[in-house]
């Protein structure tokens, strides 16, 4: 069977290697041994080559699996599943189409698969994890406290049911937008004349036409991956990033991209639209109001990059429901809808309720 | 008859006011606008009503208040009561419509029990009727008025409420009276600790809910490259709007309210 799969083994000892975001280096958890990773690369350069040459040419030739029984009986969710070999015991993994990282369930050998990270799908950048497993747990411990209306059995009987280190696919906008806005503006003054309080209203066409420049603007370009949930966990500092190599996954899980730059597009246009307008908006000053009467937006495309971007994912299940947090795993930011103890709700909102009304009753009525 | 001030008479028959037509126990009519049987019927019912309510409903009508001194037509109506000692009863109870026909002010005055019979509400109504009357020349018509509207608040008065009791905010006349709070008073105590409430409740809830679309890309503007091509703030045209502000002076038909020193009224013109 063709090795269709790269992981990353210890010179040293032949243990899994992993990316170990506080240092910075390819790790061993067996002999301890440390790889830096621009010298692993030069190692693997090759291997890595010979397996994507070989995976594109299994992806498009007749050396496929024949799933169409398979297909039929399980229906179309089949058609996105890929299947490989684990290089480390020989296992079948089956995967969803856009994984590119994962790790073998029965070695646990953090494997890579090179053929979706090569030609057009090779991401620019990825910024490594910097934030450990025990960092996400400890947040999600942190996001807890202080939320007066979390049901405590939500806390106390919670089991995180899965924490993933997740490397998620990005579209890294670049662009200018420009934009032609109208307002009516007003200005007020009163004077008094006589018996007559008199307002003046003086009423102006303001014009406002520029453009500002964008770079990186960026969009998430997973399906898995709720959009709100990784727009909340922005801003990464792109500082941070690093051209991009395999060395940095092992360990993690990674997608590859399934959302085009096309549909990723629509939500920066948005973005930078609103903000091009709030710009210029800002610049109306000295006016008593200010509506926006017309505006025309012209965005400029410019460059995109693709780039992977750290995530922990934390799946936690109370009362028969799923609840998913997500880390930003550079800055530690933790998103995520928390259950609420509506009875909690409902008992306080009457206990602050009642009192004020009776201190009201007696302030006004007595 | 209720005494007449002394000084008010003297001032009278030093200045040579026209004395009049007629004058009743209820009715001071020095101006000579009504005839002697219109005085008549209104000092009838001014009467009727002393002896029915023991309030006394008195009329004065003068050729200009400024001949005695005043500078204000309500200040004059006050002292005229006072000094004429009107109303009945150990609190004199009474009220007072006071005309100045030359320059067209009027006062009207409450003390005592007049004080909360006639409510704010009341007062409109009485005022109101009574001005259009006036406003188009027809004293009797608006003695009338000011007569049958007196009797009518009388009366709701005297069955246990005056008449619009609260809407104003107006003192009920029988201290023991507890009608509870009024629709005011319970938007009052309902609404505050409601908005509240809400408030804390949406910031409880918004502490839960951390997750939302961005819509906005601030973060990623390139510093320093908002470029402002066209900047135009082009005068078009203007608006005025004009709000008489009331004042005691006030002469365009609307009426100044006044209270203190155990009276309380309006005044203004017609």
């Amino acid at each position: 069977m063709p090795s269709q799969i790269t992981n990353y083994k210890c010179p040293a000892c032949g243990g899994p290697l992993r990316f170990a975001g506080d240092s910075g280096k390819l790790q061993c958890d067996y002999c301890g041994s440390t790889y830096d990773v621009s010298e692993f690369e030069k190692t693997v350069e090759q291997s890595d080559a010979k397996a994507a040459e070989e995976f594109q040419k299994k992806k498009g030739g007749g050396d496929t699996w024949d799933t169409s029984e398979l297909e039929a009986q399980w229906g179309p969710d089949a058609a996105g599943m890929k299947s490989y070999s684990c290089p480390s015991c020989g296992a079948e993994l089956i995967c969803d189409a856009a994984t590119a990282a994962t790790s073998c369930p029965y070695c646990g050998n953090n494997a890579i698969v090179p053929g979706q990270f090569s030609g057009d799908l090779k991401p620019d950048f990825v910024i490594p994890f910097k934030l450990d497993k025990k960092a996400a747990v400890d947040a999600l411990k942190k996001h807890y406290k202080g939320k007066y209306l979390l049901p405590r059995a939500f806390s106390r009987q919670n089991h995180i049911e899965e924490v993933q280190g997740v490397y998620v696919p990005f579209w890294l906008f670049d662009g200018k937008a420009d934009a032609d806005i109208s307002f009516h503006a007003t200005r007020e003054t009163s004077r008094r004349e006589g018996e007559y309080e008199v307002t003046t209203i003086r009423h102006y066409d303001v014009r406002r036409a520029g453009s500002v420049e964008f770079e990186r603007v960026p969009v998430d370009a997973s399906k898995r991956m709720p959009d709100d949930m990784m727009d909340s966990i922005e801003p990464f500092d792109y500082d941070g990033l690093k051209p991009f190599s395999t060395a940095y996954l092992p360990g993690f899980l990674a997608d590859r991209y399934d959302v085009t730059i096309e549909e990723s597009a629509r939500r920066a246009d948005e973005r930078c639209s609103n903000t091009v307008v709030e710009m210029l908006e800002s610049t109306v000053k000295g006016y008593t109001t200010c509506s926006l009467e017309s505006k025309n937006v012209n965005l400029i495309r410019g460059k995109v990059h693709y780039a992977l971007m750290p995530v922990w994912l934390l799946s936690t299940k109370w009362a028969g429901k799923n609840f998913l947090f997500a880390m930003n795993a550079q800055s530690g930011k933790l998103v995520g809808d928390l259950p609420i103890n509506w009875v909690k709700f409902w008992l306080t909102c009457a206990g602050i309720f009642a009192p004020l009304a009776a201190l009201c009753y007696w302030f006004f009525c007595t | 008859m209720r005494r007449i001030s002394y000084l008010f008479l003297l001032a009278c028959l030093t200045l040579c006011v026209p004395v009049c037509a007629f004058e009743g126990e209820y009715v001071f009519e020095e101006a000579g606008i009504l005839s002697d049987s219109d005085a008549q019927t209104l000092e009838s019912q001014a009467q009727s009503m002393a002896q029915t309510y023991d309030f006394g409903v008195y009329l004065v009508t003068v050729d200009d208040f400024t001949d005695y001194g005043y500078s204000d037509v309500y200040d004059c109506a006050v002292a005229f009561y006072e000094e004429s000692e009107l109303g009945l009863g150990d609190d004199h109870d009474g009220e007072l419509l006071f005309m100045s026909m030359s320059n067209r002010k009027y006062a009207l005055v409450y003390h005592g029990y007049g004080d909360t019979a006639f409510t704010e509400y009341g007062r409109d109504l009485l005022e109101n009727d009574m001005l259009d009357c006036f406003r188009n020349d027809d004293w009797y018509g608006g003695f009338q008025q000011y007569m049958e509207w007196s009797e009518y608040l009388l009366s709701e008065a005297a069955n246990g409420e005056p008449l619009g009791w609260g809407e104003y905010g107006d003192e009920h006349p029988d201290d023991d009276y507890d009608d509870g709070p009024g629709l005011v008073e319970w938007l009052t105590v309902l609404g505050i600790p409601a908005v509240i409430t809400v408030v804390i409740g949406l910031v409880l809830i918004g502490q839960m809910d951390t997750v939302s679309e961005a819509t906005k890309a601030n973060e990623y503007v390139v510093p320093h490259t908002l470029n402002i091509r066209t900047k135009s703030d082009r005068y078009t045209h203007s608006t005025e709007t004009r709000v008489k502000v009331k004042s005691d002076s006030d002469s365009d038909g609307g009426s100044t309210h006044h209270s203190g020193g155990g009276y309380s009224g309006r005044s203004g013109s017609f």
